[in-house]
């Protein structure tokens, strides 16, 4: 790996993300604000008294000092931004080699020295690497607003708020195991990716539509035509949320680093293949 | 049989998921894969129903 | 003389429809070649198969490399432009010269950039917001400052105005070629480039009807304004097209010595015009 392809596949990285603002960066942000304000109301209803002791309590919780085991509290304002992004993903892929197609620009793209290998794989480490730092960036943005109101409201009605400081600790730790959580349910997720990819390179029209119907149609065949399970016992593992659920730090390597996600990536590399052969093919 | 397949885009899409399906038949026979089971019984949603009591109790 | 594309047996078909019908192409270096059929001749298949975006059967080769089989090693040697407008709606003028740079190791900024000071074309304008002929000067102006030795051009200038029409051609020939490399320029507006043509490609239902430099067109072609008595003697020679101009006839021939149509009337080389509509309306003709 030469400088110069390294430099080049930085241009890719680069272009991926002028293309994509709006869903790497627009998306949670909007969501931050969105969530800021829900908080900044709810809290607008409550009394000073009631204020007071939420913000008491939550100090106390914090006081714990120790940021690995308060983290995961966070987790749960983190749900939403985790949603979004699958969902942002999912029409990533889904467009990433289907909006050149339509409107043409491929051929400006295809007139570049660059392979279609190198295309598609700058489009997965997009979502693997690049994307997710865009939406922990986002959160940390909402959680520090969110710790620097409620220290200013916790002040002024004499909350006990010792446990305050240790939040930004706990903050770090939950956006690192965030960020950790995306960029490896991304790569649990592969076969997913590769799916969307092949169909995206494939169709004319609606890939989405494509890459949903073939699907059930597939498990429909299989079913009632051989009367086994093989696609939707594949499917049940591959989406059980427990098996890529990441709520602290323990346990990650073993449950990660199995063989359930190493299969995956067999899998997925089998039609991300087929997904840079269509882009050469496809006419 | 490079032709065959490269033929047109649909020919390419079938031999890729032929060779998908295929891929997944034999790996669920050889793992003698089974459906799993949802659970929901991780860490993290436990707490949080401790946290939502908790705070709930607070404030009644 | 070496050839720059060397393609062999082309074939391509669609379903029923046979886009290009075993034809063969050979394009010497440092020629200015004219692709030139009517719409639906196979000019832009063949073109996006000399660049690897078009799968054929046949034996390619352009500048030394099977394009179908490393499409993207081809392109540091070959550059392409298609009909006006495909450089990405939603780039911005220096996002552009900022890709380029990184991913085409021949480009040469600072010279796109000279050029481009040259036109109206501001730098953190999205391409979206420029209009056709802009677009056109911009892609132009990265090509010509990427050191390629093939060219390929389709239908570079269609729907421009006059204006940035000329000027494109203009800046092709004056500040682009010189003399060792190669373009390849496929259009269906003749008169444009008759001029600029060192070698004349006709295409038509996919096959190959002419293909020859301007000087062998010259010896091998001839049109002659026949006078009304001398008739007779003109339809014996079998002159491939008849038409009629000014109340007189023209009459073009293939392959017969000036010698013998000197005494006709006036003898002259056909425009590139003129030859295309008499091959192809010959063609059509025979085979009626």
């Amino acid at each position: 790996m030469n400088q110069f392809r390294v430099l080049q596949f930085f241009a890719l990285l680069r272009k991926e993300f002028w293309e994509n603002r709006n869903l790497m960066i627009g998306a949670p942000a909007v969501l931050a604000i969105v969530l800021f304000v829900v908080n900044f109301l709810v809290a607008s209803q409550l009394s000073d008294e009631q204020l007071s002791t939420v913000l008491g309590y939550v100090g106390e919780w914090f006081d714990v000092q120790n940021p690995f085991y308060t983290a995961p509290v966070l987790t749960l304002l983190s749900l939403p931004f985790v949603v979004v992004y699958f969902f942002c993903s999912v029409i990533y892929l889904l467009n990433a080699l289907y909006h050149d197609r339509k409107d043409m620009s491929i051929l400006f793209w295809q007139s570049m020295p660059i392979s279609n290998l190198q295309t598609v794989i700058s489009k997965i480490v997009t979502i693997v690497i690049v994307s997710p730092l865009f939406t922990v960036a986002a959160m940390a943005v909402l959680y520090s607003l969110s710790i620097f109101y409620l220290t200013v409201v916790g002040y002024g009605l004499g909350s006990q708020l010792s446990g305050f400081s240790y939040m930004l600790a706990a903050m770090a730790v939950n956006l690192s195991l965030i960020y950790f959580f995306l960029a490896t349910s991304v790569l649990w997720l592969l076969p997913l990716a590769g799916w969307l990819l092949l169909f995206s390179g494939f169709a004319r029209r609606a890939p989405m539509l494509w890459a949903i119907g073939v699907y059930f149609l597939l498990g429909f065949f299989e079913e009632f035509i051989f009367n086994t399970r093989f696609l939707s016992n594949w499917a049940q593992t591959r989406f059980d949320p427990d098996n890529f659920i990441i709520v602290d730090f323990s346990g990650i390597f073993d449950r990660l680093l199995s063989y359930d996600m190493f299969i995956g990536w067999v899998v997925g590399a089998l039609l991300i293949t087929g997904s840079v052969y269509m882009r050469r093919h496809a006419e | 049989m490079k032709k065959i397949i490269f033929k047109n885009r649909f020919t390419l899409l079938t031999t890729t998921i032929l060779a998908y399906v295929l891929l997944l038949v034999i790996e669920g026979m050889v793992t003698s894969r089974e459906p799993a089971l949802l659970r929901f019984d991780n860490s993290l949603f436990e707490l949080n129903l401790e946290e939502l009591n908790e705070i709930s109790e607070r404030f009644l | 003389m070496t050839n720059i594309v060397e393609a062999r047996s082309l074939f391509k078909s669609y379903g029923g429809f046979v886009a290009l019908d075993n034809i063969d192409l050979c394009i010497p270096q440092g020629a200015i070649s004219g692709l030139i059929g009517p719409n639906g001749a196979g000019k832009t298949t063949a073109l996006k198969s000399l660049i690897g975006l078009c799968d054929v059967e046949g034996d390619i080769n352009v500048a030394g490399r099977d394009p179908r089989v490393a499409r993207h090693k081809l392109m540091e040697d070959v550059c392409f432009i298609a009909d006006v407008g495909i450089l990405p709606k939603w780039l911005k003028v220096s996002q552009v010269l900022e890709y380029v740079e990184a991913v085409h190791p021949q480009f040469d900024r600072s010279k796109a950039e000279r050029f481009l000071s040259t036109t109206e074309i501001p730098s953190n304008k999205r391409i979206k917001n420029l209009s056709k002929g802009m677009v056109t000067q911009l892609h132009l102006a990265i090509v010509m400052a990427i050191e390629v030795s093939l060219l390929v051009l389709d239908e570079p200038t269609l729907g421009l105005d006059i204006i940035y029409r000329k000027e494109f051609y203009d800046r092709l020939l004056n500040d682009y070629y010189d003399g060792n490399r190669t373009i390849l320029i496929s259009t269906h507006q003749v008169e444009e480039i008759e001029t600029l043509l060192s070698h004349l490609i006709f295409i038509d239902k996919g096959k190959i009807v002419l293909n020859a430099n301007m000087a062998e067109i010259a010896d091998i072609y001839a049109e002659v304004l026949v006078d009304s008595d001398k008739i007779a003697q003109a339809d014996a020679l079998k002159p491939i097209h008849i038409r009629n101009l000014l109340g007189k006839k023209s009459y073009t021939f293939e392959s017969v010595p000036r010698a013998y149509l000197e005494s006709l009337g006036d003898v002259h080389t056909p425009s590139v015009a003129d030859l295309f509509v008499a091959k192809m309306r010959g063609q059509r003709n025979e085979s009626v």
